[in-house]
């Protein structure tokens, strides 16, 4: 006769009895950690800043070993306005920065800075054409070159975009990652949201797109993961120092959020995420029309699989309507921000990017590389339901805010 | 032939010699008055002959007039006519007071008939549903009772910082509802989500599967909920809400604005409307700047090279 099933009540209170011990230990350890020294700092890497203006500044690394032979050309990070660049130089073993210094990288940083009322008139024609481009010229006299290497990251990959498109003569390979062309999907939900926005109230009412406001508006995309399940996560955890360190520091990071120029804002809004001018080639910006056919440079674009703020459709169109021939689309398994900061995505990202400079940069190789249609090196970012696929992304230990 | 009587009222009796009293009394105190003042002019020690003060002067005025009103007042004829107006004094007083309390009665039966309106304009209370309905309840209320009130057109100087003033007001309490909507459909998923994990757990009870590790139901939950909040999140419903929301917080941050630039206008401090005009001149002027910089280094680049 089959025996029916039981509820194993001793071994369910046992293992509450165990919980109940460990939690009182965790508190006990945790108070010692949350009260002594804890090393939190983000962004140590040390640089210079070499150009500024107004509120822009570009940062330049120092070097950590002697010049690669192999990649010449200065690569130029363009991060987006929202948030910061020090996400790229969250903590030292876990940094992109200090990874492509010690391939002897020559590297430099936009540092967008925090805009004040001030800058609220400011467009993306100014962020492009004026800031970026001044950078870029700085940085090519400096260095004595024609053209840079230039990676923009999200919103700073659309300025690179449209950047690369107006000035093809200055931009010698083009990394994309996270980067948002195309805006009509409804793979994520803050293109479904885009749409019902009245940017042109928002800016009435605020001046500048408020940080927080744009923050609070993230966290509301996954509230059971990033405001619960998140410092659940982080109860359980306190009593591991390292945890709590690099937990700190990607809260540091996550709040730490400049204004959007309201300008910039309303026209972002408007022209790419609700009229979809920018895959379309109608983007007009500084009264030129952003030409996707003019990114006759390499590209390469690489964007997460689980990323929920710029989803696979939302990225992976460029390379379908971009003038170059030499391009590829990398999709890695991970989301928005852990394509920078996962220890797993750290061992592809940036050794794929370094790999692919040295490709098309070393004299040796330069001539070697083939001119060939866009391959996908990952697998295809499947089509089904968006929600299913951010399940269970979260690695064990590794802090995922976004 | 019979002298005509002059016609008596009943009140013409006092009335006449009240007025010769007050007659003689202030014809008695500016004469006082008049001596006083002639008196110190003559003998006060160091005291310089000259007009009278402004003050006194009007004080005398003031009973100069009360005096010559007072003589004519006393004169029969015109004592007759006082008394007679008099007379229907109690007429006129009736009749401001039925009026008034005419129009108290009417206001007080407009209030009541507003009253009893509440409940027909909003929906009754359904005890399923208890904390959507009262947030609706106090929606329709505010908006159909007492937002009219607000929106009183203002007469007079200040009618205009008065008419600013209510539109926050109002902004203010229109937010409060959207806000209350939205945080409303937000704490939706956390109520199905509990529910859905208690059918969980009853299903597992009754097959005697119940997870060893009780972390199990909180990672099974975050889960429900997860998934609770991407349907909500899609659905045209959020988005309305959503956007109705951010459209009356951005309404009313828009009214607060406008009021405070009312009220910093009377203090030495430029408003953010000055700030902004003078940040759009600088914005235009740093633009030409960099436009000439940039046309300058061109010019200067293409000499250099001879071209």
């Amino acid at each position: 006769m089959e025996e029916t099933p039981k509820i194993p009540v001793d071994i369910i209170l046992k293992h509450l009895a165990e919980d109940a011990d460990r939690a009182q230990d965790r508190a006990t350890k945790a108070s010692d950690i949350l009260l002594g020294a804890l090393e939190t700092d983000i962004a140590t890497t040390p640089y210079e800043v070499i150009y500024q203006e107004d509120r822009v500044k570009l940062k330049h690394y120092l070097p950590m070993r002697e010049p690669s032979g192999d990649i010449k050309t200065p690569l130029v990070v363009v991060y987006a306005l929202i948030n910061r660049e020090t996400m790229l130089d969250l903590q030292p073993e876990r940094s992109v920065v200090r990874n492509f210094l010690q391939a002897g990288i020559d590297l430099y940083m936009i540092d967008w800075g925090y805009p004040s009322r001030k800058d609220k008139y400011l467009t993306i024609d100014d962020h492009v054409n004026g800031y970026m481009d001044n950078i870029i010229d700085h940085v090519r006299e400096r260095v004595g070159v024609d053209k840079v290497n230039l990676m923009g990251i999200c919103m700073g990959g659309t300025f690179c975009v449209i950047y690369s498109a107006l000035h093809p003569d200055k931009v010698k390979n083009l990394v994309t990652t996270v980067c948002p062309t195309n805006f009509d999907t409804d793979q994520g939900l803050l293109h479904i949201w885009m749409k019902d926005v009245d940017a042109d109230k928002m800016i009435e009412a605020y001046g500048n797109m408020p940080g927080d406001l744009m923050n609070f508006g993230f966290l509301l995309l996954n509230p059971a993961r990033l405001m619960i399940d998140k410092y659940v996560g982080f109860l359980e955890n306190m009593d591991d120092k390292a945890f709590v360190e690099n937990f700190i520091r990607m809260e540091k990071w996550i709040f730490d959020s400049p204004d959007v120029p309201g300008e910039t804002f309303r026209q972002f809004v408007k022209d790419c995420y609700q009229k979809n001018l920018l895959i379309k080639s109608q983007l007009v910006v500084g009264g030129k029309r952003v030409n996707l056919k003019n990114l006759t440079m390499p590209l390469l674009n690489i964007y997460g699989q689980f990323d929920h703020l710029v989803p696979p459709g939302a990225a992976d169109k460029l390379t379908s309507v971009v003038g170059s021939t030499d391009k590829e689309d990398l999709c890695l398994d991970t989301g928005h921000i852990g394509i920078y900061v996962s220890s797993k995505t750290q061992r592809e990202f940036t050794p794929k990017i370094l790999q692919w400079l040295k490709d098309r940069d070393s004299p040796k190789t330069e001539t070697r590389v083939k001119k060939q249609p866009a391959r996908k090196t990952a697998r295809k970012a499947s089509k089904s339901s968006w929600t299913a696929r951010t399940k269970n992304t979260k690695p064990s230990k590794e802090i995922t805010n976004a | 032939m019979e002298e005509s009587k002059p016609e008596t009222t009943p009140n013409a009796d006092f009335l006449q010699p009240w007025l010769n009293m007050m007659n003689q009394v202030f014809t008695g105190v500016f004469s006082g008055i008049s001596g006083m003042q002639a008196g110190n002019t003559a003998g006060g020690s160091g005291s310089t002959e000259g007009p009278a003060r402004p003050s006194q002067e009007a004080l005398m005025s003031i009973f100069k007039t009360w005096g010559t009103l007072s003589s004519a007042m006393s004169e029969p004829s015109a004592a007759g006519t006082i008394a007679g107006g008099m007379a229907t004094l109690p007429d006129i007083m009736s009749k401001f007071f039925q009026t008034g309390m005419k129009g108290f009665l009417q206001a007080q039966a407009q209030a009541a008939e507003k009253i009893k309106a509440l409940g027909k304009h909003t929906e009754a209370y359904r005890f399923d549903n208890l904390d959507q309905d009262g947030i609706k309840a106090w929606s329709d209320f505010y908006d159909k009772e007492i937002r009219q009130y607000l929106k009183i057109p203002q007469l007079g100087l200040v009618r205009f910082y008065q008419e600013r003033f209510n539109m926050a007001v109002d902004k203010y309490n229109i937010m409060n509802a959207k806000l209350g909507d939205f945080l409303q459909i937000l704490m939706l998923p956390m109520e199905k989500s509990f529910k859905v994990l208690i059918e969980k757990i009853e299903e597992q009870v009754r097959l005697k599967k119940l997870p060893e590790d009780p972390h199990e139901h909180y990672r099974m939950w975050v889960k429900i909920l997860e998934g609770h909040y991407m349907s909500l999140f899609k659905s045209n419903e959020y988005t309305r809400v959503m956007a109705d929301t951010l459209t009356a917080f951005e309404d009313f941050i828009s009214a607060r604005n406008r009021i405070f630039t009312d009220a910093m206008q009377s203090l030495p401090i430029p408003t953010n409307k000055d700030l902004d005009d003078l940040y759009d001149e600088l914005y235009h002027l740093k633009k030409r700047v960099k436009e000439m910089e940039r046309a300058n280094k061109e010019l200067r680049k293409s000499t250099a090279s001879g071209g």
